[in-house]
């Protein structure tokens, strides 16, 4: 998760482990939906790549 | 070469627009997976972007899997204090926005008293002055008569009409507010509406995710209605419960009571929407009226299931309640929601405003007991030539 940048955290930290919805974690963010789910590509895309 | 000049721009906007449609998917299964899905279901949703997704929710699952642990209820209050106080700065920041009134205005100007007077003076001399006109029909300064407009009779002159402002009507801006934001859809037909069935295969409950129910002496809420939408974007489906209190103290963790039992139609719906009718919660504390409110009309659960001939499904909506500033916010819980969750059924009793709990035959007539049994044993069995109806519990 530290290869993650802190917004990729925060959005895995909320989506994934807090339970909360795309909406839900782009208002916890103050950030538009197309953003948060863009953010959440990246983070598993980075994840991927590290897991391999 | 042209057209080729033309296709350089339009390359980058299809592939940003493809990456949107994908990154839409992608939310979308996560959801599923989370809410118990297997991959291999997901995938086949989306046969074209399945090499795609794969990777991407084998990651998913993997940083699930890490997370699976059993959050601590601080680590959530956390997360749902960081939602409730978003949603405060927004409200006021929207409050802030509001073009203050005259009278506010006014206010602000902090005047002397003596100003005050005098404008109040003022005032009142312009009313007194023009009461006695307003009785009698008079005004007191008539403005100058205006010269009559003088008319060209002289036939044969045709005097064009003067040409005048044609109401253009404004076109509205069409904005698709509910474009990526499944939380705000409405049926665009109307749903069909499923009446209950005490013999049905679909069972409704309801149940409390503990997070400062704890605060709460009772906490009643009577649900109104329940919309389910179909996966396929077809006609959705609508169920109204019998009017009915639930206390949700009493209905933690994995205690579930029975809202509602019937038949659905045929098919997989993916979101559920939770309209609530009334809430009335009492601290245990001081034994006062809590102030507690709602996130929006609906409470909403992205939360696939199926609906297959001979299958029973149980789908428990979890709610939670948790502080926010100095009253209280009710939403649902999408963890602890959906298909195949461990549940304790619970028959509430009939609720001290009047409403009667369910009916017999439902789930148990004693009040306040706990049905330990499950529905299937008290349906007959199979006739001949009909294939058994078995439970199927569909792993979380």
């Amino acid at each position: 998760m530290d290869r993650l940048t802190p917004d990729q955290k925060e959005v895995v930290s909320l989506r994934f482990f807090a339970g909360l919805s795309a909406k839900e974690t782009a208002e916890v963010m103050h950030k538009g939906h197309g953003a948060v789910r863009e953010m959440q590509r990246a983070a598993l895309e980075r994840l991927r790549g590290l897991l391999a | 070469m042209q057209r080729l000049r033309d296709c350089e721009g339009y390359l980058p906007e299809m592939a940003e627009r493809h990456m949107k449609g994908f990154e839409l998917i992608l939310d979308e299964c996560l959801d599923r997976i989370a809410s118990g899905e297997s991959i291999a279901d997901v995938l086949a949703s989306y046969p074209e972007q399945a090499s795609s997704l794969e990777p991407l929710l084998r990651a998913a699952e993997v940083t699930l899997d890490a997370g699976r642990f059993e959050p601590s209820n601080a680590g959530m209050e956390r997360a749902r204090q960081k939602l409730a106080a978003a949603r405060i700065a927004r409200a006021a920041h929207t409050q802030s926005m509001v073009k203050p009134s005259i009278v506010d205005r006014l206010r602000r100007l902090r005047l002397p008293a003596s100003t005050i007077a005098t404008i109040a003076v003022l005032a009142l001399t312009a009313v007194l002055l023009l009461r006695p006109a307003m009785e009698t029909g008079e005004i007191p300064f008539q403005p100058p008569a205006e010269e009559p407009a003088v008319v060209d009779d002289t036939p044969g002159i045709d005097t064009p009409a003067e040409p005048h402002e044609t109401d253009v009507p404004d076109v509205a801006e069409v904005t698709d507010e509910t474009a990526g934001n499944p939380a705000e859809e409405v049926p665009e037909t109307a749903p069909l509406l499923v009446p209950p069935d005490s013999d049905g295969s679909f069972v409704f409950y309801v149940s409390d995710q503990p997070n400062d129910i704890g605060d709460f002496e009772q906490l009643m809420v009577t649900v109104s209605r329940i919309e389910l939408k179909p996966r396929d974007g077809g006609q959705w489906v609508e169920i109204v419960p019998e009017p009915m209190s639930i206390d949700l103290v009493q209905l933690q963790g994995t205690r579930a009571t029975e809202l509602w039992r019937g038949n659905l139609p045929e098919g997989e719906y993916d979101a559920v929407f939770l309209s609530i009718g009334t809430i009335q919660g009492t601290l245990a504390s001081s034994g006062e009226e809590a102030d507690v409110v709602l996130p929006s009309d609906r409470l909403h659960i992205q939360s696939p299931f199926t609906i297959a001939e001979g299958e029973d499904v149980d789908y428990v909506f979890d709610i939670t309640v948790h502080r926010n500033g100095n009253g209280y916010l009710i939403s649902p819980q999408a963890t602890e929601s959906g298909v195949g969750r461990e549940i304790e059924r619970i028959q509430l009793s009939e609720d001290p405003l009047g409403h009667p709990g369910p009916q017999p035959g439902k789930s148990g007539d004693a009040p306040g007991q706990q049905d330990s049994d499950p529905p299937l044993a008290d349906k007959p069995g199979p006739g001949p030539g009909q294939t058994p109806r078995t439970r199927t519990i569909k792993r979380a």
